[in-house]
């Protein structure tokens, strides 16, 4: 993954392209407008996945419902866990940003369901600093000697899996924790017992639509829908062995 | 969402003639090497899937495929497989083939041996099964097989049977999902009630029986204390479902949860709904018509899906492909469990796999 500062020059060399059609997969929110802006200016069709950035006008997004998603994510985990015990939200710290704009919504999702539900359970921070792997166990090591009540974690981001191989690693088996994306540690983790729900997006399904819009608009001038919203999918160590990633090709 | 690339498109795409294209697809005649890359190419770039077109021998043979399932209902399970049929020979518009539909009462084993044996009566070039009850089907089977007819089980399997192939569900991991599902969210000293239909002239589907085998085995592996109850069910006579749910409900009990081990789970959840039960979650398994309305309403937490239009689908785009092309099958095939909740389920696509 690109640190911001690489981000300025990637999209300054984009916008110099002389391309048909751009696919953005978009993570910091100014960078990016500034850049969907030179392209309408220069008249680029272009799509993006992931996420939604506002103030855009691209010609498709291909997305799931990120704040449904972290919603959801607390609804899991305060069905499986005590009524009084804590819970622990795993949270990047990136550089130059606060937060990728998924995060964040998700997060807002998350507390509009404790909220709205009148959930009591206390959301303690974990701060893990992405850039910095070898600072883990330490951080960790640190934020559960100092809070003994928590009974589940949720991490908002892809990086669940650092924390499923810690509790691997520590032996820690009765903390319940939930995930989104199916990247590979995450998957062991879900199989190993440590993850207990993965929720996931579907990205091959969302990078195959956008680039298969993008040929119809190019080719045939197709009329494209502009807002689509992907499936969640929430896997459990029982059901990702039947789950197909390509599914949509079958 | 559904668009099939034709010869004309491909041709569009390549700046060649569709003749072109046709000769290339079919290997026949002479074209040009720069013809041959650019079609290759966007064939590549399309993801074109060959079977799709087929050579005029196999347009002039007509085919006859029974498909034998229990009786449809709009909105229920076996709809969805049968819209998942429909789906496959649309995308199979070219080939002619001829379906002929056989439904039984799947609660009544006397029609379904009644329907199995106008079954045997036909010509068929392959059959489309859709089981419920065992000795039944095993006996059509061995028809099939002495008959020399492909036949391809949807829904479920069975032992002792040798289909061409069969999509389905993990009925056994489905059980067994319920159980860690339902057990992860009520409380530990709680009782579990389960509930399935009650059939005439067998015990039990095969499907719930498996499903309650899966969920037996996670209690037991986990060592679990939950008391399980059975929660008695009526599909032939739906009236007696309230006073069943009044005396049992109404009562003191210690039920903190239900599972329901076939489609029906929604029609318990009605239940509740016009009994003023509304604190005990409910597990259930596929998306009816009714199971989505108690998911949405919140009677039922959890539903599990198993892609019926995809099983349906394949099963079809199986039997075309190797009636018409000799492909080789794979025999074995197990489709998704799909979690739904009610916050993702306005997300689902059913026809997911028509991208």
């Amino acid at each position: 993954m690109l640190k911001w500062q690489e981000y300025l020059p990637v999209y300054n060399k984009i916008a110099q392209l002389d391309a048909d059609a751009v696919i953005i997969g978009t993570t910091f929110k100014e960078e990016s407008v500034r850049l969907a802006h030179q392209l309408e200016e220069k008249e680029f069709p272009y799509i993006l996945v992931d996420s939604m950035v506002e103030n855009t006008s691209p010609l498709a997004y291909f997305t799931s419902d990120h704040y449904i998603c972290g919603y959801l994510v607390a609804k899991l985990i305060t069905t499986i866990i005590p009524p009084n015990a804590d819970i622990g939200m795993l949270q990047a710290v990136r550089i130059g940003d606060e937060s990728a704009n998924t995060s964040i919504l998700r997060k807002k999702g998350f507390h509009d369901y404790l909220t709205e539900h009148h959930i009591t359970n206390k959301v303690e921070r974990i701060p893990f600093t992405a850039m910095e792997p070898e600072k883990f166990d330490e951080q960790l090591g640190a934020f559960f000697h100092e809070h003994h009540q928590i009974g589940g974690v949720v991490v908002l981001n892809s990086r669940g899996g650092i924390l499923a191989d810690y509790f691997a690693r520590k032996g820690i088996n009765d903390i319940k924790l939930i995930c989104v994306d199916l990247t590979a540690p995450n998957v062991k983790g879900l199989k190993n017992g440590y993850i207990d729900f993965l929720i996931g997006q579907e990205p091959e399904h969302q990078g195959f639509l956008a680039m298969r819009t993008l040929i119809e608009y190019l080719l045939y001038r197709h009329p494209v829908r502009v807002q689509n919203n992907i499936q969640l999918d929430i896997l459990t160590s029982e059901t990702i062995d039947y789950y197909k990633r390509f599914n949509f090709m079958s | 969402m559904q668009r099939k690339i034709r010869i004309k498109d491909i041709s569009e795409m390549a700046g060649v003639s569709p003749g072109t294209v046709d000769r290339i697809l079919h290997n026949r005649g002479n074209v040009s090497e720069t013809a041959r890359t650019a079609v290759g190419e966007v064939l590549k770039k399309v993801n074109y899937k060959p079977n799709i077109h087929i050579s005029g021998l196999s347009l002039k043979r007509k085919y006859k495929v029974v498909i034998t399932t229990p009786s449809v209902t709009e909105g229920e399970y076996w709809e969805s497989i049968h819209f998942g049929i429909q789906h496959a020979l649309e995308e199979y518009e070219n080939i002619r083939i001829k379906c002929l539909v056989h439904t039984y009462n799947e609660f009544d084993v006397y029609s379904c041996r009644e329907v199995y044996d106008r079954i045997l009566q036909i010509d068929a070039d392959g059959v489309i099964i859709g089981l419920t009850f065992k000795e039944e089907t095993l006996r059509l089977a061995r028809n099939l097989e002495e008959k020399g007819i492909p036949y391809i089980f949807v829904d479920s399997t069975m032992e002792n049977a040798s289909p061409l192939a069969f999509f389905t569900s993990d009925h056994y991991r489905c059980g067994y999902l319920m159980a860690r599902l339902i057990t992860s969210i009520i409380p530990q000293d709680s009782d579990i009630g389960i509930s399935y239909a009650i059939r005439i002239g067998d015990e039990s589907a095969n499907t719930s029986t498996l499903r309650q085998n899966g969920f037996n085995a996670y209690l037991s592996e986990k060592k679990k204390t939950h008391k399980v109850q059975l929660i008695p069910y009526s599909t032939m006579e739906p009236e007696k479902n309230d006073v069943w749910v009044k005396e049992l409900f109404h009562h003191q009990h210690n039920i903190g949860g239900v599972v329901f081990f076939n489609s029906r789970g929604g029609l318990l959840a009605d239940c509740f709904a016009r009994n003023g039960i509304n604190n005990i979650p409910i597990i259930g398994v596929d998306l009816t018509v009714p199971n989505i309305k108690a998911l949405k309403n919140g009677y039922i937490d959890f539903l599990i899906g198993q892609e019926p239009e995809h099983q349906g689908f394949l099963a079809m785009k199986t039997l075309i492909e190797y009636l018409v092309y000799r492909r080789p099958v794979k025999v074995q095939n197990y489709v998704q469990l799909d979690i739904l909740t009610k916050e993702i389920i306005d997300y689902y696509n059913q026809f997911n796999y028509l991208s």
